[in-house]
Formats: structure tokens, C-alpha cells, sequence
């Protein structure tokens, strides 16, 4: 009796046990069950978007409401991202919202094969590529469930990585955001993911508004020889000249220099239009010009000075002579007629960076002798305003500076009335608490060297940074879904109102973002008229990164050993043309 | 097989894992142009070629007269310092602890810090103004390459004046007591009792300083960038340019093998000079 009656207790708490169980179970479930409630909670609830704008302040935009009242599971945890996602992007986005959903709604659709892996992305920490890693690299994860192992490092670091990369046939990253320099190379020696050949093969990994034909200035990242897309464009920076805008409208300044030079002060976005309507290259932004300005604004007493530049050795001086001053003073070839510069990979006889002789693919060289204009006429003239015409209206300290600290510099001192060749990547620093002159300066085109100008001549170097897929990558899919994210139609707008860096037309076109170009201190004006001027560097520079440090080495040396100008583009042009016999890149047919 | 032959050879192990294998890797590369557009065996054209570039010599010259103008105030001046703060006292305590400080700190920190100090409005470029000096490290050679001596000055004196402490420290004190007993004076004392007696930490520290300052990198980079022109690049900075920015490996690697044998050979012959050609002390 007493074994059946414990049989029937332990009987009693196995059953009242399971009830139990069942019943505080069940009631966790309930709770956490996520409901098509809470959907629609989520896409109504955000409805505002904050943007923090290049100016510092912050707008408020009201975005249209989305209720999609569908049933959901939690396996559509994706998709529900992807709709949280799209409410934060608001109509900042040149989509519609329907078209912005079906946009995102892909990325996590698409990714349902790769959820938990990881890619390995390395770029340069400029601040678009900053800003895609705090903003857009946690909707990539949410929406995608791929994880992204961010590494920031220099422009010099990306390409020693790029260099590393192609040595070792490693994969050591699996996407790398890279300077269009780069593009020759990454083409040649095939370490980068041909884009094209890729969407062809997997046309279930390009999504649905991905537009190629939106990217401006795609074939400056492209294979000379067949057009193929080798990064898919992230931001660009066009180039130009950033001024005192106060300072070169104030009547009393204007008045004065007009008494001194006997021409009228105009800023140089001014001067520039003058010579499209005038057609006379004398009306343009011209070196001459620039000189005068940099000179009547020099005034050490009242801590006052032209220009500011960057002489310290390092790499920009070897690209500031490549990228820079080779373009304002017009070493390249003009573009073939019919054509805007913009639209091609490489110029003939002469092309960018360095008045490189290029003729039919083949290689010849950067000296006179060689075919090259580096230290021909041109070439000296850029080298005598460089290194003795600008120091004479900047603060000694240039000489202990190089080409990032003047960038920022020029906002930072606030004291400089303008600064050529500029990148404008900055536009976030100078609109920003760190800056002295918010609100005081603005962009226009680089100057001329009237005396070597000639239309259709590459007028600034167009500096669009991309997305590159190692070849070696082992995440090829991956990666691709990142960039395409990256770049894609339903961020660029947002991602340029707030760093005025925009890679398509559908974003220079959109009405929210012609209406910040007075945040953007007259950027999207720049963009609008100048341009077109602008070219990248030659796509068959694929020598790139290796001639780059001798480049800079000399550049460096005949600086800081003040050579006068002859010898120092004599230097540098002789130390390039050997370094391309020494390693059988004289003559090179890359055909 | 005896056992110290097993008891050797995780030693063994190790060094072949940490010095030899990468030597081998160096020595293969050096004869080839590795990762070029042609590789190729080449023999010793990489070594002919390192000993006709005017750079590695002048970079040479240079390394070699850095390393003597910072032994030369280093060593004197750390043994000063040393006999200084030997006598007790509170304040010779308190001073050797804040002379240590820069021993603790990176080259690169030391680097950035005089850096900033050399800059425009730097509390060094300062100094020589308000002493009524033109003071530019970014423009004139001499000043770039002085203020790298002086650096290396800051940061490794406080070294050998530990070292010679810690030699004073456990010496014997009779003969010194004897000394000045018989009435001998303090430059007596030091030359004939104290300096004998530090000879091995002297040694010891004098050849560690050589090997340093003859490879010489991160401070002299970060402050000059080899600038202004190529006057202080040194041979380290040279190499790095070589191999790693232009990745020409193979002449990388022939350069970095003759660079490692001149600091061993330099290092050796300090040493026979030190112990009066006995190599040991």
C-alpha cells in the first residue's frame, strides 16, 4: 500500500509539475511572441528622421508614414529591419517609399544564405567612410545578420594593404575602400573583383535599384580595355579651390584691390562663371589671379596669410604633383572632342597623374625626353609656384606640415584666404565646432596656368573613392552585398546631406540636396558646373602605388633642399623614368 | 644521445623558430626579385647594387655619426649623472626617479612629443626664439639632425646612469674608504678604482646603446620623416622605404641582411675595443 501511495504522490508531482511548467511556459511565449501589433507599431512610431547636417545643426524631416499591416513571424526579424531602416532613411532618399522597402527588403532577403559570417572591410577613416561605419554598418547587420570587422587606416595604409594584398594573393580583406589611383592597378594585376563579370554571374546579388547607370564618373574606376566597373563608387570629393567668401566680398577689401591691382576682387566660383559666359580664358580663376589674391591678403601682422600648403615629406608629395598642380597647370592632353574629361579613363599623348607619356597603351615616361611633360615648360612653372610663389604668402609652419594638416588647417587656423589644390572632403570639418570660419568660406574651381590652358584639358582631379572586392576574398558574396548596401540608391542622399559627398546624379539632381549647398558651402554648385572639367587618374597607371613613393621621395627632396625649379622637376621626372627602366615598365605595351 | 642534448633542444627549438628560419627567408629573397614583375634568381646583383647606391652610403655615414655623437654625450654624461646621485639623499631619490621617466616611455611617444616641441609655438622652438636663436629642425639639416641626437639624449642617458648605479651600488667600498684614507683625490678615485670596477655594466650598456642607435627608427621618423630633404634618413627609414612602401623586396632584403651584419660587426668591434681585444669581460 505504502509503495502504491508514493507511486501515486510522485505521480501527482510529475503531472502538477508538467501543468505548471506548461502554464508558466506558455505565458513566457505569449509575452514574447512578437505580434503583426508590433509591426505596425514599428513603422508607424518613426516617423522623424534627425540629420545632423555639414553645418552642425540638425533638421527634422517628417517622413511619410508606411503601414504594411502584414503577418509576420520571427523569422522575418530581416525584413522588419529592413522596414525600421527605411523609416530612419524617411524621404531622404531620391526612391519612392515603395521602391525604398522592396530596396532593403532585398539586402535581407538575399543575404539569408551568408547569415552569422563576417566580412573583413579596411578603408580610409575619411569622414564619409566614418559616417557609413556608425550609420549605415549597424542597418547592414541588422538587416543582413552578417557581421563587418571594420579597420580604418591611412590612404597610404590602404594602398600598402592593396600592395600586400596582390603580393601575397592572401585576400587579407575582403572589401577595401579605395582611391580611384588605385583602379590601374587593382585592374592590371587582377587583385580586385571585376564587378561586372561578378553581377553577370550573380545577378540574384545585385539589387533591384542598384542603377549603374545613376554612378557619375564610373569610368574613372574602370579596365581601359573593355569598360568594366572595378569598385562600386562610394563618395566623391570633387577638387577645387575653398576661399574666405567673407573675406573676398567685404567692399572695404574689394575697394582696396581694385586700387592695388587695378581689376576687380571677385571670388574665384565668380571669375569662373564670368569666363563661361565671356569665353576668354583671361576672365577665369587663373594663377595669375590667385597670386594677387594669396599676396593682397598676406598681412603676417594681423596673423593674415594667403594660402597655406603642406611641404613636409610624405606621400602627398608625390600625389599633390599627380592629383594637384599637374591638373591646374594643365600637364595632360585634352580630352578627344565631343567628350568631358569626366567621361575618360586616360588622355593621349600626355595623360594624369604627371604629364606621363602614354601613347597607344605603350609606356614611354614623365620627362621631356621621354615624351612627358613633368619637367617640360609646364612642369617647371608648377614646381616655381609651388615650392617659391606659395610658401611667400604662407606661415613658415607649411614646412612642417603635410598636404591633411593644411586641409584641415585652412579651417581649423581660420586665418588663410585661400587653398588650392583642396580635396573637398572636409566640408563636415569646416562647418563643424573645431572649425573658426563656419558659415565663411566657400568652394570653387582650382585656377589655371592661363599659359598652358586649353579646353578639354583635365581641369581638377575627380577623387571618387569605392568599394573593392578582393579577388582572394574567400566572401566574395559577402563583400558585394556590403558594397552594393553601401552605395546603395536608398543612402546616398542622406549619406551626402550629411557629408556633401555625392556619387550619383539622382542625388545631385534631388531638390533636398541642392537646397544644402549653402550648408555645403557652394558645393553642389561646384558640382553642377565644374565638374565635368574633372578627370581621375588614368586608368592605366597601373604602376600606381609603386611609382607613387618615389614620386613623393624626390618631390620631398627637392623641396626641402630648395632646389629651383628646372632641377627639381628635372629631379623628379628623372627619378620616375629610371624607376620605370630599372623595372621593365619602359615601353610596356599594356594592351 | 645524452640528456643535455634533450635538454637543449627546446632552446634549440626556439631559436630556429625566432632567428633562423626567418634568416634563410631573408637570405632566399635577397637572391631573387621576389614579387616583382619578373621574378627571377639573380645571385648577389642585389648586394653589388646596395653597395653602389649613394643613399645607403650616405644613410651609412649617417647612422654611424648619429650613433658616435649620442655615445659620446651619453655615456660620459649618464656616468656623471651616476656618481652624482650615488651620494644618499632625499633629493638625489626624487631625481632619479623623474630622470627615469623618459626610459619608460615609447620612441614613438618620444618622437610625437618632440615633434610638438620642434613644431611652430612648440615649447622648444619657443625656447631658442625667446634665446634669440633661428630655430626651423623642418628647414635646416643641421638643427633636424641635432635635435634627433638631442632627443635620443633625453630619452637613453637615464639608462646608463642605471646602469652604472646599479654598478656602483654593488661594488666593494673598501678601497674607496682605503683611498681616501691614503688622501687620493675624487678623479683618483673614479679612475683608478670606481671606472675599473664598472667596466663590465659599462660595456654592457655601451654596446646595448650602440645597437640602438644604429637601428634607430621610430623617433627620427615620426619627428623629421628623413627631412628636411634625405638629411636624416638613416638606413632603417631607407629599408622601409625600399621594401615596404615600394615593396621591392629582393633589393629590401639584401640591404636589410648587409644592415644587420654592419650593427653585429660594429657591435663586435666596440666590444674588442672595450675589453682591449679580449672580447669578454
Amino acid at each position: 500500500m505504502s509503495g502504491e501511495s508514493t507511486s501515486r504522490r510522485d505521480m501527482l508531482k510529475i503531472v502538477g509539475g508538467a501543468a505548471g511548467g506548461l502554464i508558466v511556459g506558455g505565458a513566457i511565449g505569449y509575452l514574447a511572441k512578437p505580434s503583426e501589433t508590433a509591426t505596425t507599431t514599428v513603422t508607424n512610431t518613426v516617423t522623424k528622421t534627425e540629420t545632423t547636417t555639414a553645418t552642425g545643426t540638425t533638421t527634422t524631416t517628417t517622413t511619410p508614414t508606411t503601414t504594411t499591416p502584414t503577418t509576420t513571424s520571427p523569422a522575418d526579424q530581416y525584413t522588419l529591419a529592413a522596414r525600421e531602416c527605411a523609416a530612419w532613411v524617411g524621404n531622404e532618399t531620391p526612391l519612392t517609399q515603395a521602391q525604398l522597402i522592396q530596396e532593403l527588403e532585398f539586402f535581407a532577403k538575399a543575404s539569408a544564405p551568408y547569415r552569422g559570417k563576417t566580412v573583413l572591410i579596411m578603408y580610409e577613416a575619411i569622414p564619409p567612410a566614418e559616417w557609413e561605419e556608425k550609420n549605415l554598418g549597424p542597418w547592414f547587420e541588422k538587416i543582413t545578420g552578417i557581421k563587418i570587422k571594420w579597420e580604418s587606416m591611412s590612404n597610404f595604409e590602404t594602398i600598402l594593404k592593396s600592395i600586400e594584398d596582390q603580393k601575397t594573393q592572401g585576400g587579407i580583406f575582403d572589401a577595401i575602400g579605395s582611391d580611384q589611383d588605385m583602379n590601374g592597378f587593382y585592374t592590371w594585376y587582377k587583385s580586385g573583383l571585376d564587378m561586372t563579370e561578378f553581377m553577370k554571374a550573380h545577378p540574384e546579388l545585385v539589387p533591384p535599384y542598384f542603377d549603374l547607370e545613376d554612378f557619375y564618373a564610373r569610368a574613372t574606376y574602370s579596365d581601359w580595355r573593355n569598360g568594366h566597373l572595378m569598385a562600386l563608387l562610394a563618395y566623391n570629393a570633387p577638387h577645387g579651390t575653398v576661399y574666405r567668401k567673407d573675406w573676398f566680398t567685404d567692399p572695404a577689401e574689394k575697394a582696396a584691390f581694385k586700387a592695388k591691382y587695378g581689376y576687380d576682387l571677385k571670388t574665384p566660383m565668380e571669375y569662373y562663371m564670368d569666363a563661361q559666359k565671356s569665353g576668354k580664358i583671361d576672365d577665369d580663376w587663373t594663377t595669375d589671379k590667385a597670386r594677387d589674391c594669396m599676396e593682397f591678403f598676406t598681412r603676417p601682422e594681423k596673423n593674415m596669410y594667403g594660402t597655406v600648403t603642406g611641404l613636409r615629406a610624405g606621400d602627398h608629395m608625390g600625389w599633390w604633383t599627380g592629383d594637384g598642380f599637374d591638373d591646374v597647370f594643365q600637364l595632360a592632353s585634352p580630352a578627344p572632342a565631343g567628350k568631358d574629361p569626366i567621361e575618360c579613363t586616360g588622355f593621349e599623348p600626355n595623360t594624369t597623374p604627371w604629364g606621363m607619356h602614354i601613347e597607344k597603351n605603350v609606356y614611354y615616361g614623365f620627362s621631356k625626353a621621354n615624351g612627358g611633360t613633368l619637367n617640360g615648360d609646364a612642369g617647371v612653372a608648377m614646381y616655381d609656384y609651388w615650392f617659391k610663389t606659395i610658401p611667400k604668402y604662407a606661415p613658415d609652419k607649411v614646412w612642417q606640415m603635410d598636404a591633411v594638416e593644411a586641409h584641415t588647417g585652412f579651417f581649423t587656423d581660420g586665418n588663410y584666404a585661400l587653398f588650392f589644390p583642396h580635396y573637398c572632403w572636409f566640408t563636415s570639418t569646416g562647418q563643424g565646432p573645431d572649425s573658426k570660419i563656419p558659415g565663411k568660406f566657400e568652394y570653387g574651381p582650382i585656377p589655371v596656368a592661363k599659359q598652358f590652358y586649353q579646353k578639354g584639358k583635365p581641369r581638377g582631379y575627380i577623387d571618387p573613392s569605392g568599394w573593392v572586392i578582393s579577388n582572394y576574398s574567400k566572401n566574395k558574396e559577402i563583400a558585394f552585398l556590403f558594397c552594393t548596401f553601401m552605395v546603395s540608391k536608398a543612402f546616398d542622399l542622406k549619406k551626402s546631406l550629411a557629408n556633401g559627398v555625392p556619387i550619383r546624379w539622382s542625388t545631385i539632381q534631388h531638390p533636398l540636396f541642392a537646397a544644402k549647398d549653402k550648408d555645403l558651402a557652394g558645393l553642389v554648385t561646384l558640382m553642377k558646373t565644374q565638374m565635368k572639367e574633372q578627370t581621375g587618374t588614368d586608368a592605366r597607371m597601373v604602376i600606381y602605388p609603386l611609382i607613387l613613393p618615389i614620386a613623393a621621395d624626390a618631390g620631398a627632396r627637392a623641396a626641402q633642399q630648395g632646389l629651383p625649379p628646372k632641377e627639381a622637376a628635372d629631379l623628379q621626372a628623372g627619378e620616375m623614368d629610371k624607376w620605370l627602366v630599372d623595372n621593365g615598365w619602359y615601353k610596356k605595351d599594356l594592351s | 644521445m645524452s640528456k643535455t642534448v634533450y635538454l637543449l633542444l627546446p632552446a634549440f627549438l626556439v631559436v630556429l623558430g625566432v632567428g633562423l628560419i626567418p634568416t634563410i627567408s631573408l637570405i632566399n629573397y635577397s637572391v631573387q626579385t621576389p614579387f616583382a614583375e619578373v621574378e627571377k634568381f639573380v645571385g648577389l646583383e642585389n648586394f653589388r647594387k646596395v653597395f653602389v647606391d649613394t643613399r645607403v652610403i650616405d644613410a651609412f655615414q649617417r647612422n654611424i655619426i648619429f650613433s658616435a655623437l649620442a655615445l659620446a654625450i651619453e655615456i660620459p654624461f649618464g656616468i656623471g649623472l651616476a656618481l652624482i646621485l650615488y651620494e644618499k639623499g632625499k633629493l638625489n631619490t626624487l631625481i632619479s626617479m623623474i630622470i627615469t621617466i623618459p626610459v619608460l616611455i615609447p620612441p614613438i611617444t618620444i618622437g610625437l612629443l618632440w615633434r610638438l616641441m620642434a613644431r611652430e609655438n612648440g615649447t622648444l622652438r619657443n625656447l631658442m626664439n625667446f634665446l634669440g636663436l633661428y630655430y626651423d629642425p623642418y628647414r635646416v639639416p643641421e638643427q633636424a639632425f641635432g635635435t634627433i641626437v638631442a632627443m635620443d639624449v633625453w630619452h637613453w642617458t637615464a639608462l646608463i646612469c642605471l646602469v652604472v648605479s646599479a654598478g656602483l651600488a654593488g661594488m666593494d667600498k673598501s678601497p674607496v674608504l682605503s683611498a681616501k684614507t691614503e688622501g687620493a683625490t675624487r678623479w683618483q678615485i673614479f679612475r683608478h678604482i670606481e671606472l675599473p670596477a664598472l667596466s663590465f655594466p659599462l660595456v654592457f650598456v655601451s654596446l646595448l646603446r650602440l645597437i640602438d642607435t644604429l637601428k634607430i627608427y621610430d623617433e627620427a621618423t615620426v619627428l623629421t620623416m628623413g627631412g628636411p630633404g634625405q638629411t636624416t634618413e638613416f638606413l632603417s627609414l631607407y629599408v622601409k622605404k625600399t621594401a615596404i612602401d615600394q615593396f621591392i623586396v629582393g633589393y629590401g632584403a639584401a640591404l636589410s641582411l648587409i644592415y644587420n651584419l654592419t650593427v653585429l660587426l660594429l657591435a663586435w668591434l666596440l666590444l674588442i675595443v672595450m675589453t682591449k681585444g679580449k672580447g669578454v669581460v
